[in-house]
């Protein structure tokens, strides 16, 4: 099994991480999930927003199952399909805009998760949180500068869908809970 | 002067020579895409067995494409369904439509995309043929995203509009690489 890392520390690049998504309502047509439905999983939720640091929750595939990642989950969560990740792959996508390139963008790193108890920060300790981390880089506020904003959001539609065509190389779904 | 290179790009007469000889009869002024007066041209096309072929099965996708689109509205009804509205879904049926009519009108069938909703009260369709990736992405409050990617050179390119709007030649040039 793999250890863990400091909080908000980088994670090793020969580690996996998954990320529980919702099963698109696909037009494909196909049968089979494409890069191209899985475009909405990678884009930060308000609450990802506002966490710190402005992360995608995933989980190192070592130390979490996915069945115990979808228990941090809220009750009966849509969020049943397993996507798949290499982290040195994540941490190798560029993101393009005209004649650049933006390499080092994105980042995978420990997010620990905390209870409050009695005002104090416990470390969560339930089965699997110890896989808990985070996707960086794909906030507003993450992007290079010098970009107009409306660059900076071709950037992000770009880095997000070259995270879904990874993603959709390797997912599955978890057998019912 | 100015003529035409593709359907809808502005370029010098010297290029537009090459292009002519790649489509039939451009039917635009001064580079702005203006719909064929009749499609009477193209329905006066040989129809090839493969070209009959193509629009059979690219009418039974755009079938099935309202089909689905029902299916969701439907169940924004019943159930209420948040992440999407009855408005966005119709909203989404107009541009496929619009972006369609487009290409019908001079004779081409503009592959009909994949589809899904999102959980924004948004609705993306997605084109994807061998490096090329283009993607519509239409809003409940009538703003509608186009975004590209090559995935060999790496190049991207977005443009923001809304339905009102007429298309743009470079929205139009995009999607003419998903022509069947």
């Amino acid at each position: 099994m793999d250890s863990v890392g400091s909080n908000l520390t980088p994670i090793p690049d020969t580690y996996c991480v998954l990320r529980l998504a919702r099963p698109p309502k696909d037009f494909a047509e196909n049968g089979n999930i494409s890069a191209i439905q899985l475009n909405e999983e990678f884009t930060l939720s308000s609450d990802d927003k506002m966490s710190y640091p402005p992360h995608l929750s995933v989980w190192v595939d070592s130390l979490t199952t996915p069945e115990q990642a979808y228990k941090f989950l809220a009750e009966n969560s849509p969020r049943k399909l397993v996507l798949r990740l290499k982290v040195n792959e994540i941490c190798t996508i560029q993101g393009n805009f005209g004649e650049s390139t933006y390499p080092n963008l994105l980042n995978v790193m420990w997010v620990h998760l905390f209870d409050e108890i009695d005002g104090e920060q416990i470390r969560d300790c339930r089965a699997g949180a110890d896989g808990h981390s985070g996707i960086i880089g794909l906030d507003e506020k993450s992007v290079p500068e010098g970009l107009t904003k409306n660059q900076q959001k071709i950037l992000r539609k770009d880095l997000r869908s070259k995270l879904a065509e990874l993603a959709s190389k390797d997912c599955f779904q978890i057998p019912d809970l | 002067m100015i003529t035409t290179l593709s359907p809808f790009k502005e370029v010098d007469q010297e290029e537009s020579a090459i292009s002519l000889t790649r489509f039939p009869e451009p039917k635009e002024r001064r580079g702005r895409f203006l719909p064929s007066p009749s499609s009477d041209w193209s329905q006066n096309l040989p129809r090839t067995p493969k070209k009959v072929d193509t629009i059979h099965r690219q009418e039974q996708r755009h079938q099935n494409l309202r089909l689905y689109l029902d299916s969701l509205k439907n169940e924004a009804k019943v159930t209420g369904e948040t992440q999407f509205s009855e408005r966005v879904i119709n909203l989404s049926w107009s541009v496929w439509e619009k972006l369609k009519n487009s290409f019908q009108a001079r004779g081409m069938w503009l592959e009909v995309p994949d589809a899904c909703p999102g959980s924004k009260d948004d609705f993306m369709y997605t084109w994807s043929k061998s490096e090329h990736y283009l993607e519509c992405e239409i809003f409940g409050n009538g703003e509608i995203e186009f975004f590209y990617r090559n995935r060999n050179t790496g190049v991207v390119w977005g443009e923001d509009m809304t339905l009102e709007q007429d298309f743009s030649a470079d929205i139009l040039d995009k999607a003419l690489l998903f022509i069947e």
